[in-house]
């Protein structure tokens, strides 16, 4: 493997103090997939701005093939970018869209010809050649902004919020179809997301982002088995935060007490002293609800508390339970042939499930 | 069958709508019948047709030597406005310089002054630097007057303009000027084309302006009425009516125009 890109303590403020980077550094190898995951206005598209050149940084550096190009104009980058709204040229056929950046270099138009055609049927789309951007459907439309944007065969190819524009039944196709062209072509690709789904599904690895600072970032399974804080957590996917005050102090496990129930907790890192308020997490499909056929183990921790709501939802069961502390315990379900919705405790039943220690991440409070 | 309500109300409307229409064109219509009648007198009834008046105007050296004038002043006109307003229009779009929302308004001055105060601060304008009268000094003039209608009109065009077309282009490696030409010019096109026209129809008939700003040259308007100071002569229905199919052909190749660009062939 190899570094394509570097991007080095990147700072960014722009009119009215509003900051959109603050130090954001990473490095990309080639061939990755990685995709910047944050809520609007977390400086992940400002970001992909500064690595397009449409912005320029107010300080730091953006490192391309070893080479500085912080403060290149876009023209002159070798990186391509899909913008959000596809940005198709309303005045031209689909096949000039494709065929500009090359016409704009002077290419014979004998290979200009044979590479349009090339991209047109890579993206399926051979039919709609004539065709003006208008008139194309918006999954259409996206397919030619991809054709447009790999014609030049970029260095590396800039998505911003590619999907936002698809219904939830394409935007699942295309993620996969894109996917799968993304790993044919050996291309690095960099995606900016506010859709954690989607950054998970796709990524190789995902860099999280708020308020211009980068949180965490590391591969999807990382990110979700091993959240860097609780907003992490939250943010990929459904997490519960548990307030808890620790109780112990071991040299490899630690018990901290939450409502009425004590916890025995083995990541320990962020644990100093006795009386310190803590934050748990747990992942709502970890927990694991008691019943005749599954008595808990002894270190497994045992929570009692009262069913207060229920959701079905076909294939999962989800489940609200009181366990006395400020927020509810959500606990997810898999249905089997064993366990169906038939059989579920009705609303207000006593609930016994245990949390193995593992599946807790502990936060100091900050 | 009985009637439905609102039947006597489509009828109202498409009443009233011809009446509109008539208010709008019989002035028009009269024009070019007594153009074709064979009595000197604009009067009625009609006496005969004839082709006379468009014989005796289109060898009237003094009116084609107006025709002329009238021509090259709008063309110029035109020019003036497209190369002073574009460039505003795209500063006041694309930059922030101190005093901009001042300055925006301030260029739509000229438009509502009425020409007559156009007109005498530019004459006095012109006589304080010692200027001669001529052709030239008309034009300055309607260029002053008319050079906001291309900055409001090719303005609000790039309001509307997506400028991440041209990040588009400039993404896919065109130079500035590139992306000026191929991406901007072709979407900007139909307001450039259209406040061309209008500059042009309106400086043709400029009256006021020109008025204070003509030398020993005379304009069409300028013509046109001082000979009808001395009653209306059927040569000067006989002008008006081939201006009015000029204008009619003008403007059917601008429509024309402005659909080819919303679906251009290549």
């Amino acid at each position: 493997m190899k570094e394509i890109l570097e991007v080095r303590n990147l700072n960014k403020v722009f009119a009215g103090d509003i900051t959109a980077a603050e130090d954001v550094s990473f490095s990309i190898q080639e061939g990755e997939f990685v995709t910047l995951l944050g809520p609007s206005g977390c400086g992940k598209t400002t970001t992909l701005r500064m690595i397009s050149g449409f912005e320029y940084p107010d300080s730091g550096q953006v490192i391309l093939d070893n080479r500085d190009v912080t403060n290149l104009a876009p023209y002159k980058r070798p990186v391509n970018m899909m913008f959000q709204d596809f940005a198709l040229w309303p005045h031209m056929t689909v096949t000039r869209n494709i065929a500009y950046g090359l016409t704009i270099s002077r290419i014979d138009k004998d290979t200009i010809q044979s590479e349009v055609s090339k991209a047109l049927d890579l993206v399926d789309l051979k039919a709609k050649a004539n065709s003006f951007p208008q008139d194309l459907s918006i999954g259409q439309k996206q397919r030619i902004a991809l054709a447009r944007a790999i014609i030049k065969k970029p260095r590396i190819l800039l998505l911003d919020e590619p999907m936002s524009a698809l219904d939830a039944k394409l935007r699942e196709s295309m993620q996969t179809e894109l996917r799968e062209l993304q790993k044919s072509l050996g291309m690095t690709f960099i995606m900016v997301t506010h859709d954690q789904t989607e950054a998970m599904r796709m990524s190789d690895r995902i860099i999280v982002m708020r308020d211009g600072q980068i949180i965490q970032a590391g591969s999807p399974t990382d990110l979700y088995e091993s959240p860097a804080t609780p907003y992490v957590a939250e943010f990929l996917g459904q997490a519960n935060v548990i307030d808890a005050v620790v109780e112990n102090v071991g040299p490899r496990h630690c018990t901290a007490i939450a409502g009425k129930s004590v916890f025995t907790l083995q990541d320990i890192d962020a644990i100093k002293t006795q009386g310190q308020p803590i934050k748990l997490c747990v992942r709502p499909e970890k927990i694991i609800i008691l019943n005749t056929d599954h008595a808990p183990k002894d270190d497994e921790n045992l929570v009692e508390g009262t069913l207060i709501n229920t959701s079905y939802s076909g294939n999962s069961m989800r489940y609200e339970v009181d366990i006395g502390c400020k927020e509810s315990l959500i606990i997810d379900q898999q249905l089997t042939a064993a366990i169906s919705a038939i059989t579920v405790p009705l609303d207000g039943a006593a609930i016994s499930c245990c949390i193995p220690p593992q599946a807790i991440s502990v936060f100091a409070n900050t | 069958m009985h009637k439905k309500p609102f039947d006597f109300w489509n009828n109202a409307v498409a009443l009233a709508a011809f009446c509109a229409f008539v208010f709008l064109y019989l002035p028009i219509v009269t024009l070019i019948l007594f153009s074709f009648n064979s009595n000197n007198v604009t009067k009625l009834p009609l006496t005969g047709w004839t082709l006379d008046w468009y014989a005796k105007a289109l060898t009237n050296s003094d009116l084609l030597t107006a025709l002329w004038n009238s021509i090259i002043v709008a063309i110029a006109t035109v020019f003036i406005c497209l190369v002073i307003g574009v460039p505003t229009a795209f500063a006041l779009d694309r930059f922030q310089f101190p005093g901009k929302n001042l300055f925006r308004r301030l260029v739509l001055l000229p438009i509502t002054l009425p020409g007559i105060i156009t007109g005498v601060s530019i004459l006095s304008f012109f006589s304080m630097v010692n200027i001669p009268l001529s052709l030239w000094t008309v034009i300055v003039g309607h260029g002053t007057a008319f050079t906001a209608i291309v900055v409001t009109s090719l303005f609000a065009r790039l309001q509307r303009f997506d400028r991440r077309l041209e990040e588009a282009s400039a993404d896919a490696g065109a130079q500035p000027w590139q992306t000026f030409l191929y991406i901007t010019l072709p979407n900007i096109r139909t307001a450039l084309i259209g406040s061309g026209l209008i500059c042009f129809t309106l400086s043709f008939d400029e009256i006021p302006v020109t008025f204070f700003l003509t030398g020993r040259d005379n304009t069409l308007p300028m013509y046109i009425w001082s000979v009808v100071r001395r009653g209306i002569t059927p040569e000067i229905n006989a002008i008006g009516t081939i201006i009015i199919i000029t204008s009619i052909v003008i403007i059917f190749f601008s429509i024309l125009m402005i659909n080819d660009d919303s679906n251009p062939k290549k």
